[in-house]
């Protein structure tokens, strides 16, 4: 991704900072609006489709069975990916997905596979044989920032949102019986927020404008017991100790704001 | 050359916050916390966490990784010392 950003903006943005104030007029601690709708794709076995501003995921949950891996024979498989579509941005390229996308795909899991949203161990059919894998689509079909915690609480909604078939065994072969359809076991809500670090001030839910000249970054994921489950910092400046401290207390206040829009 | 900069980790496992986790401990363990410092400034230049550590304990476990990284830098400015110095 390039950036290219005029200095005047980087110093308008900054100099607005520095005077307690945002572009768009909100807090430093205030998100955009937010708006979650869940089981907008029809033929998705669970699907999302999160705002956050103008920022906008579309998010599918496909559940398949398969293979369980060698080392965890008794425990289903979840794989994140992320598209950053061409559409959504002007610098976004298609083809083999970039840092930035790889970056989001991996916090998005380490994020739900930590805080234990999926309870993995209820995915597995048959031991050594067969589990339930899901797949999570990220799809990012418009960038304005916090790219981060659009994708969480959007993957979180369509995980909850998902209905699989009852799985059993006769004769040796595995049958779905789709008559009687379960919820996906999801027994946490683990979210994630994210803070830009301009001019010296902490600012929540940053925006592309605020994303481009920030000097830092961090994203927090915590579950509903206020316990950090993920963390990834982000942007070539540093932050100091009680800095990072600071973000974990709001952190806790804030992911529990948000999860108010899960359903 | 504005400093040198060191990273270390702690983490937790077998429910105590501990500092640089072995390989048992980083497979089997509750959390794992790398950081990077500058330490000149005490500035952290990197930080990743995964696992599941309360607010206390991330505290703990941050100050430990800080901790862990200045005795690496006080290490390696000795090493650079004995082989460059005088």
């Amino acid at each position: 991704m390039v950036h290219i950003v005029p200095e005047i903006i980087k110093e308008s943005v900054t100099n607005l900072v520095k005077n307690g104030e945002r572009t768009d007029g909100r807090a430093f601690d205030e998100y955009r609006e937010i708006s979650l709708e869940t089981g907008v794709i029809e033929k998705a076995e669970g699907s999302a489709r999160v705002k956050i501003g103008n920022t906008q995921i579309m998010i599918g949950a496909k559940p398949q069975i398969g293979s369980p891996f060698g080392d965890t024979p008794n425990v289903g498989v979840l794989m994140t990916n992320t598209e950053l579509l061409p559409m959504a941005a002007p610098n976004f390229e298609s083809g083999p997905p970039d840092e930035n996308s790889v970056e989001l795909s991996r916090v998005t899991d380490r994020c739900i596979r930590e805080g234990k949203v999926v309870d993995l161990e209820k995915l597995c059919i048959v031991e050594g044989e067969k589990v339930w894998m899901v797949f999570l689509d990220l799809h990012v079909i418009d960038y304005d920032g916090n790219l981060m915690d659009a994708a969480v609480l959007g993957s979180v909604a369509a995980l909850m949102n998902i209905k699989i078939p009852t799985a059993k065994i006769e004769n040796d072969e595995i049958v779905l019986d789709y008559d009687n359809m379960i919820p996906f076991p999801v027994n946490e809500k683990a979210l994630m927020c994210t803070f830009a670090k301009i001019g010296g001030a902490l600012l929540i839910d940053p925006s592309l404008e605020e994303e481009e000249i920030m000097g830092a970054r961090l994203s927090i994921g915590m579950t509903e017991d206020g316990s950090i489950c993920a963390m990834q910092k982000g942007g070539a400046e540093p932050l100091i100790r009680d800095e990072i401290l600071k973000l974990v207390s709001i952190a806790k206040l804030k992911t529990a704001e948000l999860r108010t829009h899960l359903p | 050359m504005r400093d040198m900069v060191v990273a270390c980790a702690a983490g937790k496992s077998d429910g105590n916050v501990v500092l640089d986790l072995s390989e048992v401990e980083d497979k089997e363990g509750e959390a794992d916390l790398p950081i990077a410092l500058m330490p000149r400034t005490g500035e952290i230049t990197l930080l990743q966490m995964d696992g599941h550590l309360t607010e206390e304990e991330f505290q703990k476990a941050l100050d430990l990784a800080i901790g862990g990284c200045k005795k690496i830098s006080e290490e390696q400015k000795k090493a650079i010392k004995n082989r460059y110095g005088d």
